[in-house]
């Protein structure tokens, strides 16, 4: 069903503008449009189409930080999350051996900017410029599940494969590989969706990404781990690498949903 | 002078007049010029706030909830000044053409 007018300005509204803008607004706008509301045809006349509405009032700075903020995020979900749909295997192979792992036992220079990045900044910026809406919705707690589970599957493979790399058939491992790799773009696609929800409903979908951000980052260990198997050294760093990823994650999940 | 700038100019001049409810200045000058869309009119409302020439506050209404009215600053008052000057100018020089 089309959306209303009114319907369709607060979701640009809450797009353009800081939350404090918005709210001031959509309240003005709210007599504008009238009570019951004009005809649409009326208001796109006399009025204007939503989206050219708000990019009227919309600072042009303010906006532009939004989007620079939006992008950087974006980036260190996407990057890692598809990398090897859409730069290819060389990529996914230096990503996977060279961002994520050192011999140090922690999480390659590249790799822990991102992931630093993407968890800071989504934390911070949604808590400066969010706008939290009780009830908690019940969409977000869904949703939440998806990558929890994921996180779940891939932290249970980790441990079996550890204590007995023979477990998975030896014909299996490219399959299951290839579905670690390619399960991390729906994850990330997943992650820009509550970053977008964050921006327009509330602030507390910044969860969303941020448990999608550690199961790509785990998935992507995981991946590591898988090249270099037959390396018995490489499991108790893995291990800890792992445990920094879940626990910074499992914290940055429960800092967004407060 | 653009016709944003006369629109403003209005604006300005209204709230100089009195503290206006702001649906009524946009009605006023949607009724005045009855070609810019009423958020164009409202985007300049909220611009002169911004640049800090007119403020606005809650007071009681005769008839329903608060409502948000606007007045005049005296940075307002100045940008009124101002342009009253070159709308001035500009109508002198309109009639020394001819044009009235």
């Amino acid at each position: 069903m089309k959306k209303d007018y009114m319907s369709r300005l607060a979701g640009w509204a809450r797009w353009y503008l800081p939350y404090w803008e918005a709210e001031d607004v959509l309240e003005d706008y709210e007599v504008i449009i009238g009570t019951p509301p004009r005809p649409e045809a009326e208001l796109l006349r006399e009025v204007g189409r939503p989206r050219d509405v708000i990019n009227a009032l919309a600072g042009k700075k303010a906006y532009r930080r939004w989007l620079v903020v939006f992008t950087v995020l974006a980036a260190c979900i996407l990057l890692p999350g598809l990398s090897l749909l859409v730069l290819g295997e060389p990529w996914e192979t230096l990503f996977t051996r060279f961002c994520l792992t050192t011999s140090l036992g922690v999480i390659g220079i590249p790799g822990l900017i991102l992931a630093v990045l993407g968890f800071a900044a989504s934390l911070l910026f949604f808590r400066i410029e969010g706008l939290k809406r009780a009830p908690l919705s019940k969409a977000l707690v869904a949703w939440l599940a998806l990558p929890a589970v994921w996180a779940a599957g891939v932290l249970l493979l980790f441990a079996a494969i550890a204590r007995d790399p023979l477990c998975i058939d030896v014909y299996v491992w490219p399959f299951l590989r290839a579905f670690l790799s390619c399960g991390r773009a729906p994850l990330a696609a997943l992650g820009v969706y509550g970053l977008v929800k964050a921006r327009v409903s509330d602030r507390r979908w910044a969860a969303l990404y941020v448990l999608a951000l550690t199961a790509v980052y785990l998935t992507a260990q995981m991946l590591a781990f898988m090249f270099l198997l037959f390396d018995p050294a490489a499991i108790g760093p893995h291990v800890y690498q792992l445990s920094l990823i879940l626990a910074v994650g499992a914290a940055g999940t429960g800092v967004a949903l407060c | 002078m653009l016709k944003k700038d006369i629109v403003e100019m209005c604006l300005l001049h209204l709230l100089g007049a009195e503290d206006r409810y702001g649906y009524d200045l946009l009605r006023l000058l949607h009724g005045t010029f009855p070609d810019a869309q009423e958020s164009a009119v409202y985007a300049l409302l909220r611009g002169l706030c911004r640049d800090g020439c007119s403020e606005q506050y809650l007071a009681e209404s005769p008839d329903g909830p608060a409502r948000k009215y606007y007045r005049l600053t005296p940075a307002g008052q100045q940008k009124l000044d101002a342009l009253l000057g070159r709308w001035r100018a500009l109508t002198a020089s309109l009639r020394a053409l001819g044009i009235e």
